[in-house]
C-alpha cells in the first residue's frame, strides 16, 4: 500500500504541476513506458474535478433557490407573441382558495401531429393541461384564427384542424376577448417570468383574502378563467374573462384580478415588459362537495 | 449584470451569486426542453450542469470569454439534452440548431470530458460523505491534513492521509465500474 500511496501523491504533485523540472522528466518517462500510469493520472484527474463538481452543487442549489424563491414557478416562454400562464384552478369553499401546485402544470405538445402535417395556412396550435394528484381540472385552449377557444376535452385531431366557421362542440370565447384587446405585447422571449409580490404563497393568501363567493344563496360552482396583462411596470392591466359562469361570477374575478398590488414586470433583454397572463379560478359550491354544477342564477 | 461582473464574481470565488445571475437564462433553456419531449425540471438539471462547466471554463488558466455567457450556456445546453435524448433513445422532434456556429470550437471535446468528470462526481458520491467531504477539503479547498485531521476527528496527519488515500481508491475502482458500464451501454447502442 505504501507504493501505491506513494504513486498516487506522485500523481497530485504532478497534476498540481508542483513537480521540480528534473523530477517532472522523470516521470513523464515512466508516464510514456506505462500505460497503466497513464490510466491512473487520467482517472485521478477525472476524480479531483468530479470533487470540483461536487463542491460546487450546494453553490448552484443555493442560487436556484434564491432565483425562484417559491420554487414552484414552472414556466414556459419564449418567442411565442404571448405568454400564457395558466396557473390554477381554485376551489372555493366557503371562502377556502387553493392553487394548484405549478409543477403540475405542462404544456401538452401534441405528439401524434408531426409539424409538417400542418398546412401553412391551417393555424397554430396550443393546448394546455392542468391537473392535479388526480385528474381535476382539465383546461384546453385551442388558438384557431388568432382566437382563443376552450375546449371541455382534449381535442381530437379532426378538431384541432377543422374549419371554425363549421359548428363543432368547440365553445366560442366570449367576444368580450380579443387578442387586440391586450395590447402590444413584446415578442422578445421573455426570461424572467412576472411575479406576485411574496411569489406563489402570497398570491394564495391574497386571493383567499379577497374572493368572494357573489351569491351564497345560490352558490353555483365553476370556472372563471381571467386573462390580463402585467404591464413593465407591474401594474395589472386589462382583465377580461375569457371562459365565464355568469356576470356575477366573472365580475367577482375581475374585481379580485384587477386589486390585485403591482406584481414585478416580466423581463426580456434585461429589461421590464408587459406580459400577459391568466388565472383559472374555481368556484365551487361550498356546501355539497359531491353536488354537480348547479345551474347559472341570474 | 454584465459578462464580465459575472466573470468576476467567479473569479473572485463568489460562485453562489455569480450563479443566481446566471439562473436568468434558464427560461429559454427550459422553453427548448420542453419543445423537445423534456420537463422543466429536466431543464433545471442540465443547466446546472452548463453553469458548472462554464464555471470550470473561468477558473481554466488563460480563460477569455470567445461569445456571450448566454450563447456559451445555451449551446452547452442544447448539447447535454441530444445526449440525453439520446441516451433516453427517443427521437429528436423539431430541433433548431439557430446558431451553430456561435457554439465554441472544442465544445464536443469539452463535453466528452465533462462527462468523465459528471461520472466521477457520481462515483465520488456514490462513496458517501464522509469521504465526499475528506477529498474536497485537500482537493478543492486545500486544507492541510494537518486540519482535516482535526476537523473530522482523525487521529492525525497519518490518518487522514491514509484515510483519503483508501478513499481516493474507492472512487477510483467505483469510477472504473461507472466508466466500464457506460463504454458497454454506448456499444449495444
Amino acid at each position: 500500500m505504501r507504493d501505491e500511496l506513494h504513486l498516487m501523491e506522485l500523481v497530485d504533485r504532478y497534476l498540481d504541476g508542483s513537480m521540480s523540472a528534473s523530477d517532472r522528466a522523470a516521470f513523464e518517462g515512466r508516464v510514456t513506458a506505462s500505460t497503466e500510469l497513464q490510466q491512473l493520472i487520467e482517472d485521478q484527474r477525472a476524480l479531483r474535478e468530479g470533487a470540483h463538481r461536487a463542491a460546487l452543487r450546494p453553490a448552484v442549489q443555493l442560487a436556484y433557490r434564491d432565483f425562484r424563491p417559491g420554487g414552484k414557478w414552472k414556466s414556459w416562454s419564449g418567442g411565442a407573441a404571448f405568454v400564457i400562464i395558466a396557473a390554477a384552478g381554485y376551489h372555493y369553499w366557503p371562502r377556502i382558495v387553493q392553487l394548484l401546485p405549478q409543477e403540475h402544470l405542462e404544456q401538452v405538445v401534441p405528439d401524434t401531429i408531426p409539424d409538417e402535417a400542418v398546412p401553412t395556412e391551417q393555424p397554430r396550435t396550443i393546448q394546455y393541461h392542468a391537473r392535479r394528484d388526480t385528474v381535476v381540472d382539465t383546461v384546453y385552449r385551442v388558438l384557431r384564427n388568432g382566437k382563443w377557444q376552450v375546449m371541455d376535452h382534449r381535442p381530437t385531431e379532426a378538431e384541432l384542424f377543422e374549419d371554425s366557421s363549421r359548428g363543432t362542440e368547440v365553445q366560442e370565447e366570449p367576444s368580450t376577448y380579443t387578442e387586440g384587446a391586450l395590447g402590444p405585447i413584446d415578442d422578445r422571449a421573455v426570461e424572467v417570468l412576472p411575479e406576485f409580490p411574496g411569489g406563489m404563497k402570497a398570491l394564495h393568501r391574497y386571493l383567499d383574502e379577497h374572493i368572494r363567493h357573489p351569491d351564497l344563496s345560490h352558490p353555483i360552482e365553476g370556472m372563471v378563467n381571467v386573462r390580463f396583462m402585467i404591464n413593465e411596470r407591474g401594474k395589472v392591466e386589462k382583465a377580461t374573462v375569457s371562459k365565464g359562469l355568469n356576470a356575477a361570477y366573472d365580475a367577482e374575478a375581475v374585481r379580485v384580478v384587477m386589486n390585485m398590488p403591482a406584481w414585478t414586470p416580466a423581463k426580456a433583454g434585461g429589461r421590464p415588459v408587459a406580459s400577459a397572463m391568466e388565472l383559472p379560478l374555481r368556484f365551487r359550491n361550498p356546501g355539497t362537495e359531491e353536488a354537480p354544477p348547479g345551474p347559472s342564477q341570474h | 449584470m454584465n459578462d464580465q461582473r459575472i466573470i468576476e464574481l467567479i473569479q473572485q470565488g463568489r460562485d453562489q451569486e455569480a450563479f443566481r445571475e446566471l439562473y436568468r437564462h434558464l427560461p429559454k433553456v427550459e422553453h427548448l426542453v420542453r419543445l423537445n419531449s423534456g420537463r422543466s425540471g429536466d431543464a433545471k438539471d442540465i443547466f446546472q450542469d452548463a453553469l458548472i462547466i462554464f464555471h470550470r471554463r473561468v477558473r481554466t488558466e488563460g480563460f477569455v470569454l470567445s461569445s456571450s455567457i448566454s450563447t456559451f450556456l445555451f449551446a452547452v445546453c442544447r448539447n447535454l439534452w441530444r445526449e440525453e435524448l439520446r441516451r433516453r433513445d427517443r427521437p429528436m422532434g423539431e430541433w433548431k440548431p439557430e446558431n451553430e456556429a456561435d457554439e465554441p470550437a472544442d465544445l464536443t471535446s469539452l463535453l466528452a470530458r465533462e462527462g468523465e468528470y459528471k461520472r466521477a462526481e457520481q462515483a465520488l458520491k456514490d462513496l458517501g460523505a464522509k469521504c465526499l467531504d475528506v477529498l474536497t477539503r485537500f482537493y478543492v479547498k486545500h486544507e492541510p491534513l494537518q486540519a482535516i485531521a482535526k476537523a473530522l476527528g482523525f487521529a492525525g496527519e497519518g490518518a487522514a492521509k491514509t484515510r483519503k488515500y483508501k478513499c481516493l481508491e474507492e472512487a477510483r475502482k467505483r469510477y472504473r465500474q461507472l466508466t466500464t458500464a457506460t463504454v458497454a451501454t454506448m456499444q449495444t447502442h
